[in-house]
């Protein structure tokens, strides 16, 4: 328990450290949390709710999809999961701990939209900031699981980096966060049901967690981690 | 002496190549071994292995005792710093954090809040060294522990290795530095296309060749050096010194040269110096 422990605290201070983690998690969120919210503000769109919810949508699928698989990716492809192995570190820590520190800066960032929103473009909070935290928790493991998925069949960062992006824009244009998904084509509405992005977007609708959004986040994560994991073992078992 | 490490009859195959077929070997305690091979000699497979990171298709090996390993193409997350590093594997092995290994390799001070990233390579073999060391392993094993390092930083290395040895460490190393396995190494074991082709103490080796020496003489009765040629060298110089005493002349000077590792290696692996 110690060691995972530190190993999560390692993990949190290490990521500060990489300009590269602190430009998906942090950075791009922000800037375009700012470049929507003005543009909102500025042609006078009701900013309510839809604002955090967007950007934090946003957020967590550039995170999930982004972020995490490439640190996975590249722990594998420079040898760090050997070296950890040799030592007698269990294989399962590293994703695990990169994982959790994953969601930790998906709700960080989640927590600092939530609060400013209100102040810097006159957005409204979330009617329960706990419903509203755990659609984002949920919303988050959900895109994680996938992206976790993805990086068990990708060995190299560059081909990480184009799939990721099957994830990720599908997940930006067709869960709805930008436009009304009833003005897609059907195929890419049908698409958006399976992404994460969007059944977290109906997750919360205001007063409570809605039923089928809840069961298809958790049917995915379950399944996606699963998968992952036993993917995983196979990989990191003697060769 | 109890053994640390033995390997009996190791056989591996890549696909249809075999990388190894029946390498056979024990490491006794407290000694440092080489195995020593050209690229896909199955040095690598051998030790991996013996890590227990690989599998091989039949044979066995026993390890006596706590293993350390430092891997050849090895790394670590390239924002985490030495000492983070440090506390993560001491944390896993259950031991309290190393300062004096970080200390003792000379990773103290501006390389304790040192990134990964921004250490030399010579840096990151003495930390992956010290982290090897953390649980105060009896084994070690070393895959090209210099390889990459400058002269000065392979100089330090293999001080440390001699240090490690005299603490009662037995060390197994792989490594493409023949001077390397004959300065620090008490057995040597060279690997060709996945069996052992020769094994024993440097001295021996270079004893066993087949390799001529070289031997350089001037005697006082000459005006120039002579050359000579020889495979027993003992019995030569035996025979030249009564050829000398018998003809009332004195040796001046006299150089022998012979085989070394690497001629050794050349001649196991079929080359040529």
């Amino acid at each position: 328990m110690k060691a995972i422990i530190t190993q999560l605290v390692i993990q949190f201070k290490s990521d500060l450290r990489d300009k590269g983690i602190l430009m998906v998690y942090y950075l791009v969120p922000m800037l375009f949390y700012a470049v929507m919210g003005g543009i909102m503000k500025t042609l006078s769109m009701d900013t309510g709710a839809s604002l955090t919810l967007s950007i934090t949508i946003f957020t967590v699928s550039m995170s999930a999809y982004l972020g995490m698989p490439a640190t996975l990716v590249k722990a594998r492809e420079q040898g760090i999961l050997e070296a950890y192995r040799a030592a007698g570190i269990p294989s399962w820590s590293l994703p695990f701990a990169v994982i959790v520190i994953s969601t930790l800066h998906i709700m960080i960032a989640a927590v600092i939209i939530m609060a400013s929103a209100p102040y810097i473009f006159g957005a409204v909070l979330p009617k329960s900031i706990a419903a509203h935290l755990l659609t984002v928790l949920l919303t988050a493991l959900c895109s994680q699981s996938l992206g976790a998925l993805t990086a068990c069949f990708v060995k190299k960062q560059n081909t990480m980096t184009l799939a990721a992006q099957c994830l990720f824009l599908p997940s930006i244009m067709f869960s709805g966060i930008m436009f009304p998904a009833e003005l897609l084509p059907k195929p890419m509405q049908w698409i958006g049901e399976v992404l994460p992005a969007t059944q977290g977007a109906r997750l919360y609708g205001g007063a409570c967690l809605q039923l089928l959004p809840l069961a298809v986040l958790a049917g995915i994560t379950v399944a996606a981690f699963t998968v992952s994991a036993a993917l995983f073992r196979k990989i990191s078992e003697r060769k | 002496m109890a053994s640390s490490i033995t390997a009996e009859n190791l056989r591996k195959a890549y696909g249809k190549k075999e990388v190894l077929r029946g390498v056979s070997f024990c490491i006794e305690q407290g000694e440092t071994f080489a195995l020593l091979g050209v690229n896909g000699a199955g040095k690598t497979t051998t030790i991996e292995i013996i890590e227990n990171m690989r599998r091989a298709d039949s044979g066995g090996v026993t390890v006596n005792g706590i293993l350390g390993v430092q891997l050849q193409s090895t790394s670590l997350p390239e924002t985490i710093t030495s000492s983070e590093a440090m506390r993560l594997f001491c944390a896993w092995h259950k031991v309290p954090y190393r300062g004096d290994l970080l200390e003792r390799f000379d990773m103290a001070g501006e390389y304790l809040n040192m990134i990964y990233a921004a250490l030399s390579t010579g840096r990151k073999r003495r930390l992956h060294l010290a982290l090897a060391l953390c649980h105060n392993p009896s084994i070690l094993i070393l895959d090209e522990p210099t390889a990459g390092l400058d002269v000065e930083g392979r100089h330090a290395l293999h001080d440390e290795i001699r240090k490690l040895k005299s603490e009662g460490v037995s060390i197994l190393m792989a490594t493409h530095d023949m001077s390397e396995a004959e300065t620090l190494c008490d057995r040597i074991a060279i690997l060709r296309g996945g069996v052992i082709t020769k094994l024993g103490s440097p001295l021996e080796l270079t004893a066993s060749s087949d390799i001529q020496s070289k031997i350089t003489v001037k005697t006082r009765g000459s005006a120039e050096y002579k050359t000579f040629s020889a495979i027993n060298t003992a019995d030569f110089l035996t025979e030249f010194l009564l050829k000398v005493k018998a003809e009332n002349d004195e040796i001046t000077d006299l150089r022998v040269e012979r085989a070394d590792i690497e001629d050794i290696f050349l001649e196991a692996a079929g080359g040529a110096k």
